[in-house]
């Protein structure tokens, strides 16, 4: 709930930077593609997931802007095992993100890049798929909900292909240290490097 | 010059004196009496915190005190770390210490009529002579003990923090109550009377050495799966003979539990009449009927039947015993021993039932079969300073035992006498007492019953930690070998050794594992395995398995968990 009213400020906000500071040029973007964790934990666990993105990019006079959008990631993996265990314990992370960076676009004729960098805003939750029931008197829930905010950046490539219509590819870092010890007391990583493909829209 | 040389000589030669003296008191610390022997009292301060980390010579532990050996640097720990004690004796290497039970001031005053005592209880004292024969010098009638030969320390420090539940009261099994039933008064008259006619039993007569034959002789007619002598030294140049009848267990076979009595005996005509009938004939003629009753029978476990030598004369034969089975490792996993069991000086009479800390829950489950087998009722004592029988040496090395006699303080008044004879006996509560005892032994060692799948065995337990990005979930991990007469397994659990276990969740499991997710890091759990056959009948129980936390190694990702590392999960 808290992060649809993040993301729908977080729109308002870029609807309002296109008003108030008289965008040059406005487009959409959508993609899918994968992350890439940086934590070897995560990698061993969810291994590389699945993750789709959009985003509004306005850019303002000269060849800096902003831009605003929407990332989802979904994973399911099993828990790590320590000795001698053979039960299986299914896991899922889900991860929202809505990224605001700012970027510099260069290129010529139908191929821009834009370099961006800024903050992402996560909500994230891990799940024990099966084993919810633990007597919370005695031990609190194994599944884990929490909000992070973590420094991005992003570079574009985009290839105009007919009219409006372009065709784009991006990677991204985002740094996210969850904000969490692990079990183990280290802390929890749940960034990586993330590509994207997809469309753009240029609407003006 | 001359003159010169001859100082230079002296000099030289006081300095060698002088060093080799120096040398000579440093290559000998206990001529100057530096190992002591001390008492110490049992308190806060002696936590298991302290135990754990004084490395002290403790011989042996009584209810309010430990016995010790320490030299200085011992004495100076203790000091330290705040540990009330008091020195017995400086000069202790190499004397022969006794604890000797005493009565009342007048034991006391004839201790030292016979050498050094101090009294380091109400009712026990520390007896020793300068001349280093102890035993040979305590009064006759007192009973007594000599301190082991090693530390005890090892065992009072893994003891397990107690706990108040008891032993989980088993449930009469008709198939034990069969067996019990077959145990007749009159064999129990007649062995212990071809024991009393042997006139004595005194342990360095040829009469002695007889009735160990007649013994060993009952019991190979019986067909036990082993039987033999065991001879020891005792009180410097005697020998005598312990004798060892077993009956393997067919799925344990190296797990073994212990019936045993002393078959020695005394009375102030030690070597010409001391019919010992009570004390301690009735004990080895309960262990020679159990050995009767028992042996068509097949176990799990194994069972020893064992007549001690020398008991009199202070537990020589068990002695031997338990320390040789210490030395080789032996898994005792309980000690039936039985010593007066048939002198009733009331009726009903019951049973004393004498254990240390650690051999509570066979009392609890001694007086669960007297209900059920007996029918005999019981009292549990536990008193560490009862170590006036051949359970003691058992508690020396680490082994569970149990005394049972009719009465502490005694009160049958043919005691050491040479009118302690099977007139005097009781014969109903004597039976009722070797039932019992046959009960339980039956129990421990779980009879194998035609039609039932077999015993599980290879049972194995181990922690094992699953782990999210976030969260951990700690889990006991138990797998065992099929049975090919199995349809599935009962998974039991209980919080203590010997605890009252309670099915899993999900049991009967199909294969061969199953995993625990309902525990915590830090607590100590046990398991059972049953095996389930296909018409619903329950196998024996497998024997009891704990994990090992430390059993939590490397991991896939070379890391090593240990359950301290794990957070908020103890």
């Amino acid at each position: 709930m808290r992060s649809r009213h993040l993301t729908a400020v977080l729109a308002a906000f870029v609807l309002a930077l296109a008003v108030f500071a008289r965008a040059q040029e406005v487009s959409l973007s959508v993609g899918a593609g994968g992350l890439f964790p940086s934590s070897g934990d995560y990698r061993e666990i969810y291994g590389s997931g699945l993750s789709l993105g959009g985003d509004v990019w306005l850019k303002l006079r000269g060849r800096f802007g902003f831009a605003a959008g929407f990332g989802f990631l979904s994973d399911k993996g099993l828990a790590l095992v320590t000795g001698q265990g053979h039960a299986e314990y299914p896991l899922s992370f889900r991860r929202t993100s809505v990224p605001l960076v700012v970027f510099y676009e260069f290129g010529s004729g139908p191929a821009r890049v834009k370099l961006g960098a800024g903050a992402g805003f996560h909500s994230f939750k891990e799940t024990w798929e099966t084993v919810e029931w633990l007597d919370p008197l005695m031990r609190p829930s194994l599944s884990y909900r929490g909000h992070e905010i973590s420094p991005r950046i992003v570079m574009t490539a985009t290839l105009a292909l007919i009219g409006r219509i372009s065709v784009f590819g991006s990677a991204s870092y985002d740094s996210i240290r969850a904000g969490a010890d692990s079990a183990l007391g280290t802390t929890v990583k749940i960034g990586g490097f993330q590509l994207l493909g997809g469309l753009a829209f240029k609407i003006f | 010059m001359k003159r010169t040389g001859v100082i230079l000589f002296l000099a030289l030669a006081c300095g060698l004196v002088l060093a080799a003296g120096f040398l000579l008191v440093a290559a000998a610390p206990d001529a100057s009496g530096l190992v002591s022997l001390i008492r110490i009292a049992k308190g806060p301060a002696l936590t298991a915190q302290v135990l754990a980390r004084l490395p002290i010579d403790v011989r042996q532990e009584l209810a309010t005190c430990l016995l010790a050996f320490a030299d200085r640097e011992d004495l100076a720990l203790l000091r330290r770390n705040r540990v009330p004690f008091t020195v017995l004796e400086r000069n202790a290497a190499r004397r022969e210490f006794l604890v000797v039970q005493t009565s009342g001031p007048g034991d006391i005053a004839s201790l030292r009529a016979a050498g050094h005592a101090a009294a380091v209880e109400p009712q026990t004292a520390v007896f020793w002579t300068e001349q280093g024969n102890a035993a040979e010098s305590v009064p006759a009638g007192l009973p007594r003990k000599a301190l082991p030969p090693r530390s005890v320390l090892p065992y009072l420090r893994t003891r397990p923090a107690p706990v108040e539940a008891a032993a989980a009261a088993s449930a009469q099994d008709p198939f034990i109550e069969s067996i019990v039933s077959l145990v007749s008064s009159s064999d129990l008259a007649a062995h212990v009377q071809s024991l009393q006619d042997f006139q004595t039993r005194y342990a360095s007569t040829t009469n002695c050495e007889s009735a160990g034959e007649a013994l060993f002789s009952s019991c190979t007619a019986l067909g036990l799966d082993d039987v033999h002598f065991e001879p020891f030294t005792f009180s410097g140049s005697y020998m005598s003979r312990n004798v060892v009848a077993e009956k393997t267990g067919e799925t344990y076979p190296k797990e073994v539990y212990i019936i045993c009595s002393h078959y020695d005996s005394t009375s102030p005509s030690r070597l010409t009449l001391a019919p010992g009938a009570d004390d301690n004939a009735s004990g080895t003629a309960a262990v020679l009927e159990a050995a009767g009753v028992l042996a068509p029978y097949s176990f799990d476990f194994t069972v020893r039947f064992i007549s001690f030598s020398a008991e009199e004369w202070g537990l020589w034969g068990s002695r031997a015993y338990a320390a040789a089975a210490r030395a080789a490792g032996d898994h005792i996993l309980g000690v039936i021993n039985l010593d007066m069991i048939a002198y009733a000086d009331a009726m009903p009479e019951d049973l004393q039932i004498i254990v240390n800390q650690d051999s509570t829950w066979l009392a609890d489950l001694f007086l669960a079969a007297g209900s059920h087998y007996g029918v005999v009722g019981g009292t549990k004592t536990v008193d560490p300073s009862f170590v006036y029988s051949d359970h003691a040496p058992f508690w020396d090395n680490g082994y569970p035992a149990l005394l049972a006699i009719e009465d502490e303080p005694l009160t049958n008044p043919y005691y050491h006498r040479t009118t302690d004879t099977l007139d005097k006996l009781n014969l109903d509560f004597f039976t009722s007492a070797t039932r019992t005892s046959i009960g339980l032994l039956a129990e421990l060692a779980q009879p194998i019953k035609t039609g039932t799948p077999r015993t599980p065995v290879g049972v194995v337990a181990s922690w094992v930690v699953y782990r999210s990005l976030f969260n951990a979930l700690p889990a006991i991990h138990l797998a065992w070998t099929a049975q090919s007469d199995a349809a599935g397994y009962n998974v039991y659990r209980a919080p203590t050794a010997h605890g009252e276990f309670l099915k899993a969740p999900g049991s009967p499991v199909i294969g061969t594992e199953y995993t625990d997710t309902a525990v915590i890091l830090g607590t100590t759990y046990y398991y059972v395995i049953t095996a389930v056959g296909p018409t619903g009948l329950e196998s024996n129980r497998s024997r009891e398995t704990i994990p090992v936390e430390s059993s939590i190694i490397a991991s896939s990702s070379d890391r090593t968990i240990s359950p301290l590392m794990l957070r908020g999960l103890r």
